[in-house]
C-alpha cells in the first residue's frame, strides 16, 4: 500500500505532466532549434548511427554532438505509436517532470521529511523556467542526470555504500554522452571539497577521490570526443562559436526582476536565506555541496559560459531543493517560539487546528500561484513558428529540386533542414563553422540591402536557388519585401499569409 | 538490519583504505625496481615521439626541417655572409651553422641537420639523469617529470625543430650534469655551457639562475643547517641512550654527505673536508656571478634578446594550450595536474622556485610567447608533484585511484599524439619550396642570369608573402622578403598585415562600396615604396585573409599578373608604372 505522501507525490507529479501537455499541445509545432534534434533523432531511428556529417546545415558540413539524447529519444520514438513530433513533445514533458522525482528523493535524504521533500517537488515541477513546453532538446535530460549524479553523489557521501558510487558513475557517464554541462557538477564537486578544506571541515569518504577521478575522466573525454571542435575553434568551443550579433540573445544582461519570475520569488528568498544559514551558521555537507553546485552555477553565468537559460534551469531546480531544509528550519524555529506551546495547551481544548496544516495549505496556495502564472506565461511566450511558416516549408519539400539551397533566417536554417531536406546557409548550430560572423552579416545584407547587384553577388557566393520570406523574418527585419525584387532575376513562386518564396535566376558575371 | 549493513560498509571501505596503503607502496616500489634503467625508458619514449613527427612528416611528403624558426638560423647565416650583420649578433647556434658550412655545403647540412634536436633531446635526458643520480634526487618523481616534459608539446615542437631552446635545454642538462659532478675539473667545466646559454636569451639565464641559487642552498647551506639540527638532536639523546657507539657511527655516516648529496671520500679529514666545501661552494658561487654580469653584458653589449624571437603572433590565450589548437604550447591534461599538483605542494618548500619561475614565465610570455617552453617545464614539474601525490595517498576507493592513474596516462599519450599527427601540417610544404624554386628559375629565366650572378641580380626585389613564409623565402631563396632578416624588430609590422590593415581602416571609414575605389591609391604606392616584384600566395594566406578583403581581392587589377597557379599556390607579378 502506498502512504498518503507517495499518493500526494504522484497526483503532483501526474497533474504537472498534465498541465505541461495541455499547454504542449495547445500550441502548435516545436521551438525552432527543437527541428535540429528531432532530425537527428530521426536519422538515429533509420540508421542507428549518429551523422556527425551533416549535408543540409550551413549547406554541408561536420559538427560533432553528444548523442546519448538522442538515441534515448530514438529509443522512446521507437515505443511510443504516435508521429514524431507529439512523441518529442510528450518525451520533453516527461523529462521535466522526471525531474520532480529526483528533486523529491534528493530533498527527503538532505531533511529526511517527505512534507518538505513534497514541496521541493512542488516548485520543481512548476518552475517557470522549465516551461519550455515545445522544447525538444537535451536540456531536460541533461537536468535529469545532473540531479540525478548529484542525488547518487549526496547518498555515497552520507552513507558511503559503494553501490552509490557505481551508481553515481554509471549517472555521470551517461550525463558526459548528453552535455558538456556535466563540467558544472565536477566544478561544483571540487569547489565543495576546497571550501570543506579550507573550513576545515570533514571530508566525506571519497568526496576527493571522486571529485578528481571525475575531473580527469571529464577532461579525457572532452578531449577525445571534441578533439577536432577544440582545435578548430579554440577558447571559442565554450561559446559554441555563437556570433557576436546574436551573442546578446544566449547571454542577455542579468535582470533580477527577470530572475525571481524564471525561478519563482518564494524559492529564491528561501534559497538566499538557507545559504547565508548553511555558509556562516549551520553545517550540512549535503547542502554545501548543492551551494558549492549554485555557486559555480553563477560563476560560470557571470563570465557567460552558460546561457542564460541553462542558468536559470540549474537555479531553480537547486532552489527548489534548498526549499525543504529552509521548510523544516521554519518548523523548527516555530517549535522554540512560544506560539507552538499555545497550540499544544490548544490540542487539549481541541479548538486549533496544527500549525502545520495551516502552513502546508498556505504554503501550497501562495506556491501554486506565484509559480504558475509565469510558467504558463512563460509557456506561451515560447518562439515557435506558426502552422503557415511550416507549411511554407513543407511546400519547398514538394516543389524545390533536390539538393538546392534555401535562404531563410537564421532560426529558419532548421526547419529547411527539417521540413524541406534542403540546404540552409545558415541555422542555430554555429560550431565549428569558420565564417559564421560573414554569414550572419551577409544574411542580414539579403533581408535589408536596396541594391539588387549586392544581393545576387550574395546569393551567388552561397549558391542560393530559393529565397523565403515569412512574417517573422518580416517583423525581425522591419521590412514588407525584398527591396532589391525585380521580376527578371527572384520569381515568386508561392504566397502563404505573407509567407513566400522567390526563385533566385541571375548571376553576377 | 539497515545499521549492520552500514557498518558493515565502512568497515569494508577502512579494509580498503588499509589495503590501499600497502599496494600503493608497493606500487611504488614496484615501479623503482622496473625502472633500473629509468633512463633508457625516458630516451625510448623520446625517440619514438620525435621520429614519429619525421615519419608522419616524410610520408605526407613535406620536408623534414620545419617551422619558421629552423629556417631562420639559415637566413641569419645568410645575412652575415652577405655581410648584412655582424658575426657576434649570430646566436651560438648560427655560429655553429656557420662554422659547418665552412666545412661542408649548406643545402647538406639543411637536408640533415633535423637529426641534431633530437639527439640533442637524447643527450639531455641522459645528462638530467646522470644529475638526478649524482644529486641522489628522488628517481622515481625525476623519472615522471621527464616523462611528463618529453610528452609536452613545446618539448616535441622544440626538438624536432632546429630551435635555440633544445640547445639550452641541452646546454643546461650537460652543465648541471657536470657541476654535480664530484672532480673540480669538470666541476669548472660547466662554467662553459652556462655561460653559453646567456649568448641566446635572457629569460633561460635568468632561469638557469634561479637553478643554480636553489642548487646552491639546497647543496651547500641546507645540509649544513639539516646536519646540525641532527646533530643536536644526536646529543639530546647522547645524555639519554646508553648506545652512543651506534650513534657516533651513524653521524659519521651523515658527516660523510656532503654538499652536493653525495658521499665524499670515505676517511676524510677535517681539513680535506673543510677545502672540498669551500671548492664546491665556490664553483656555484662563481657561476652565479658569472651568469649576473653576462645577463647584463650581453643585453648591454650584444643586444641579446630577453626571450627568443617569436615567429607567431603573441596571443596569450590563443597560444597557451596545444589541444585548443596552440602553435606550440601546453597540453590541456598537463595543465589541469599541475594546477592540482599546484594545490597539492603547496605545504612543501622546494615548491618555491616553481612558484616563482612560473610567474617570471608568465610574465614573460605574455610578452613573447616563445616562453611558453619554460612554463611547460614548471608544469612539467608541478603535474609529475601530483602524480606522486596520487601514488602516495591513501585512497578509500581503490578503484578511483587506478581509474585516475590510467587517466593521466591515457590523457597524456593521447594529447602528444594528436599533437604529433598536427605537427605534419605545419609549414613549409614541399609545395611551398616548390614554387620558390619555380619562380628563381622563373626570374633567371626572365632576366638571362647564371646561377652565380642570380644572388646579386635579385638583390633588393622583394617577394611578398605572410611573414610565416618569410623565412624559408630568404632561407632558400636569393629574393629579399618583408620584413628583412635584418630588421626583425619589426616583425610586427610586416607590409602583408600593413597593407591589409590599411584597406580594412578605409574600408570601415569609407563605407563597403567605396573600398574598391580607394584601394590603388593606399596599395600601389606601398607596393613600389618597398619595391614588391612578385607576391606569393598559399591556401594558408588565403584562410587567414578572406578572398573578399584587402591584398587578395587587389588582384583582380590589372596591373597583377597571375604567372604561376598549381595547387592553389599562386606568383603574381606587381608590374611597376
Amino acid at each position: 500500500m502506498l502512504s498518503r505522501k507517495k499518493i500526494l507525490l504522484i497526483v503532483i507529479l501526474f497533474l504537472a505532466l498534465a498541465v505541461r501537455l495541455f499547454l504542449a499541445f495547445n500550441t502548435p509545432n516545436l521551438t525552432y532549434e527543437s527541428y535540429y534534434h528531432l532530425r537527428h533523432t530521426e536519422n538515429i531511428m533509420e540508421n542507428f548511427l549518429p551523422s556527425f556529417e551533416d549535408d543540409l546545415s550551413y549547406g554541408g558540413r561536420y559538427l560533432k554532438f553528444l548523442p546519448f539524447f538522442h538515441y534515448f529519444s530514438a529509443a522512446l520514438m521507437f515505443i511510443i505509436p504516435l508521429s514524431n513530433e507529439i512523441a518529442a513533445k510528450i518525451i520533453n514533458n516527461l523529462l521535466f517532470v522526471l525531474i520532480g522525482l529526483v528533486v523529491y528523493f534528493t530533498a527527503k535524504r538532505i531533511t529526511k521529511n517527505e512534507n518538505a521533500a513534497l514541496f521541493s517537488t512542488l516548485i520543481a515541477v512548476l518552475l517557470p523556467v522549465s516551461y519550455l513546453t515545445n522544447y525538444f532538446g537535451p536540456l531536460p535530460l541533461t537536468l535529469l542526470l545532473f540531479f540525478l549524479s548529484m542525488f547518487f553523489f549526496i547518498n555515497f557521501n552520507s552513507i558511503s555504500k559503494r553501490k552509490e558510487m557505481y551508481w553515481f558513475l554509471i549517472t555521470l557517464f551517461l550525463l558526459f554522452l548528453t552535455s558538456s554541462l556535466a563540467g558544472l557538477l565536477i566544478l561544483g564537486i571540487l569547489f565543495y571539497v576546497l571550501l570543506s578544506k579550507i573550513e576545515e571541515k570533514r571530508l566525506g569518504t571519497g568526496d576527493l577521490e571522486l571529485g578528481i577521478s571525475s575531473l580527469l575522466f571529464f577532461l579525457w573525454w572532452e578531449f577525445i570526443f571534441f578533439k577536432e571542435t577544440l582545435l578548430s575553434s579554440g577558447i571559442s568551443f565554450i561559446w559554441q562559436n555563437i556570433p557576436s550579433q546574436l551573442i546578446s540573445q544566449y547571454y542577455p544582461e542579468f535582470n533580477i526582476i527577470q530572475t525571481l519570475i524564471l525561478v519563482g520569488f518564494i524559492p529564491f528568498i528561501a534559497g538566499l536565506y538557507l545559504i547565508y544559514n548553511s555558509l556562516f551558521k549551520e553545517r550540512n555537507r549535503s547542502i554545501l555541496l548543492i551551494i558549492c553546485v549554485a555557486i559555480i552555477n553563477g560563476i560560470l553565468a557571470w563570465f557567460e559560459l552558460i546561457p542564460f537559460l541553462t542558468t536559470m534551469s540549474f537555479l531553480g531546480i537547486i532552489l527548489a531543493i534548498l526549499f525543504a531544509p529552509f521548510y523544516q528550519s521554519l518548523l523548527e524555529f516555530y517549535n522554540k517560539t512560544k506560539v507552538s506551546n499555545i497550540e499544544v495547551k490548544a490540542k487539549k481544548i481541541k479548538k486549533f487546528v496544527k500549525f502545520n496544516n495551516y502552513l502546508n495549505l498556505t504554503l501550497s496556495i501562495v506556491l501554486i500561484i506565484s509559480l504558475l502564472i509565469p510558467a504558463v506565461m512563460f509557456a506561451y511566450g515560447q518562439e515557435i513558428p506558426s502552422s503557415a511558416e511550416v507549411e511554407t516549408f513543407q511546400w519547398l519539400k514538394e516543389n524545390s529540386a533536390e539538393g538546392s539551397v534555401i535562404f531563410g533566417n537564421v532560426e529558419e536554417g532548421n526547419l529547411i533542414s527539417y521540413y524541406s531536406e534542403r540546404k540552409n546557409i545558415m541555422d542555430l548550430e554555429f560550431g565549428m563553422v569558420e565564417d559564421v560572423e560573414q554569414r550572419v552579416e551577409d544574411l542580414k545584407s539579403l533581408y535589408i540591402t536596396n541594391f539588387q547587384t549586392l544581393a545576387i553577388g550574395i546569393a551567388n557566393d552561397y549558391s542560393v536557388d530559393y529565397l523565403v520570406l515569412t512574417n517573422s523574418a518580416r517583423e525581425e527585419y522591419d521590412i514588407d519585401n525584398f527591396n532589391y525584387l525585380s521580376a527578371g532575376c527572384f520569381e515568386l513562386l508561392y504566397n502563404n499569409e505573407e509567407n513566400k518564396v522567390y526563385k533566385s535566376k541571375c548571376t553576377l558575371s | 538490519m539497515n545499521k549492520n549493513k552500514d557498518k558493515n560498509d565502512l568497515k569494508k571501505v577502512s579494509n580498503v583504505k588499509k589495503d590501499n596503503h600497502i599496494s600503493s607502496s608497493n606500487l611504488k616500489s614496484n615501479i623503482t625496481k622496473s625502472l633500473k634503467y629509468d633512463w633508457v625508458v625516458l630516451m625510448l619514449i623520446a625517440l619514438i615521439l620525435l621520429s614519429s613527427v619525421f615519419i608522419v612528416r616524410n610520408y605526407s611528403g613535406n620536408p623534414l626541417l620545419y617551422q619558421a624558426e629552423s629556417y631562420s638560423h639559415f637566413s641569419a647565416v645568410k645575412s652575415y655572409t652577405n655581410l648584412d650583420i655582424h658575426f657576434w649578433e649570430l646566436n651560438p647556434l648560427e655560429m655553429g651553422v656557420y662554422l659547418l658550412s665552412l666545412l661542408v655545403n649548406v643545402s647538406l647540412i639543411r637536408n640533415y641537420i633535423f637529426l641534431l634536436s633530437p639527439l640533442l633531446a637524447l643527450g639531455s635526458i641522459l645528462l638530467f639523469m646522470k644529475f638526478v643520480e649524482n644529486l641522489k634526487l628522488d628517481r622515481f618523481k625525476s623519472f615522471i617529470f621527464i616523462f611528463i616534459l618529453i610528452l609536452t608539446p613545446s618539448f616535441t615542437l622544440n626538438f624536432s625543430t632546429l630551435s635555440n631552446y633544445s640547445i639550452i635545454i641541452f646546454l643546461a642538462s650537460l652543465g648541471l650534469c657536470l657541476l654535480s659532478l664530484k672532480n673540480i675539473f669538470w666541476k669548472y667545466l660547466s662554467i662553459i655551457p652556462f655561460c653559453i646559454i646567456t649568448l641566446f636569451e635572457g629569460l633561460s639565464t635568468f632561469l638557469m639562475l634561479g637553478v643554480l641559487i636553489a642548487y646552491y642552498f639546497q647543496s651547500n647551506l641546507f645540509p649544513i643547517i639539516r646536519s646540525k639540527l641532527k646533530n643536536d638532536q644526536r646529543n639530546i639523546r647522547k645524555d639519554t641512550n646508553t648506545k652512543s657507539n651506534k650513534i657516533n657511527k651513524n653521524s659519521q655516516i651523515d658527516k660523510k654527505s656532503n654538499q652536493d648529496g653525495t658521499v665524499k671520500n670515505k676517511n676524510p679529514t677535517f681539513l680535506s673536508k673543510i677545502v672540498d666545501e669551500l671548492i664546491s661552494f665556490e664553483v656555484t658561487k662563481l657561476i652565479i656571478f658569472l651568469l649576473l654580469i653576462l645577463l647584463f653584458a650581453n643585453k648591454l653589449f650584444l643586444g641579446t634578446n630577453w626571450v627568443t624571437e617569436s615567429f607567431i603572433s603573441d596571443l596569450f590565450f590563443s597560444n597557451f594550450i596545444s589541444d585548443l589548437g596552440a602553435f606550440s604550447g601546453i597540453s590541456i591534461f598537463v595543465l589541469f595536474l599541475a594546477l592540482l599538483g599546484l594545490f597539492s605542494s603547496w605545504k612543501q618548500k622546494g615548491s618555491l622556485i616553481g612558484y616563482v619561475g612560473l610567474t617570471i614565465s608568465l610574465i614573460s610570455y605574455y610578452f613573447n610567447n616563445n616562453a611558453i617552453i619554460f612554463i611547460g617545464l614548471i608544469m612539467a614539474y608541478f603535474a609529475s608533484d601530483f602524480i606522486q601525490w596520487v601514488i602516495d595517498r591513501k585512497w578509500s576507493l581503490n578503484e578511483a585511484k587506478n581509474f585516475t592513474l590510467l587517466l593521466i596516462f591515457l590523457g597524456l599519450l593521447f594529447s602528444s599524439v594528436s599533437y604529433v599527427e598536427r605537427l605534419s601540417d605545419y609549414s613549409p610544404y614541399q609545395e611551398n619550396l616548390d614554387t620558390i624554386s619555380w619562380l628563381e628559375d622563373y626570374f633567371s629565366n626572365e632576366n638571362n642570369l647564371t646561377e652565380n650572378s642570380l644572388d646579386y641580380e635579385t638583390n633588393g626585389v622583394v617577394l611578398l608573402s605572410s611573414p610565416e613564409n618569410s623565412q624559408y623565402i630568404s632561407a632558400l631563396s636569393s629574393f629579399s622578403t618583408f620584413p628583412d632578416i635584418s630588421d626583425l624588430e619589426n616583425h610586427d609590422l610586416d607590409l602583408w598585415h600593413k597593407v591589409n590593415m590599411q584597406l580594412e581602416r578605409d574600408s570601415y571609414i569609407e563605407g563597403k562600396e567605396v573600398f574598391s575605389l580607394t584601394y590603388p591609391s593606399v596599395l600601389f604606392p606601398l607596393l613600389e615604396e618597398y619595391n614588391v616584384k612578385y607576391i606569393y600566395v598559399d591556401p594558408q594566406l588565403r584562410v587567414e585573409f578572406y578572398n573578399k578583403k584587402g591584398l587578395l581581392f587587389a588582384l583582380r587589377n590589372e596591373r597583377f599578373k597571375l604567372i604561376h597557379s598549381q595547387n592553389e599556390h599562386e606568383i603574381w607579378e606587381f608590374k611597376n608604372e
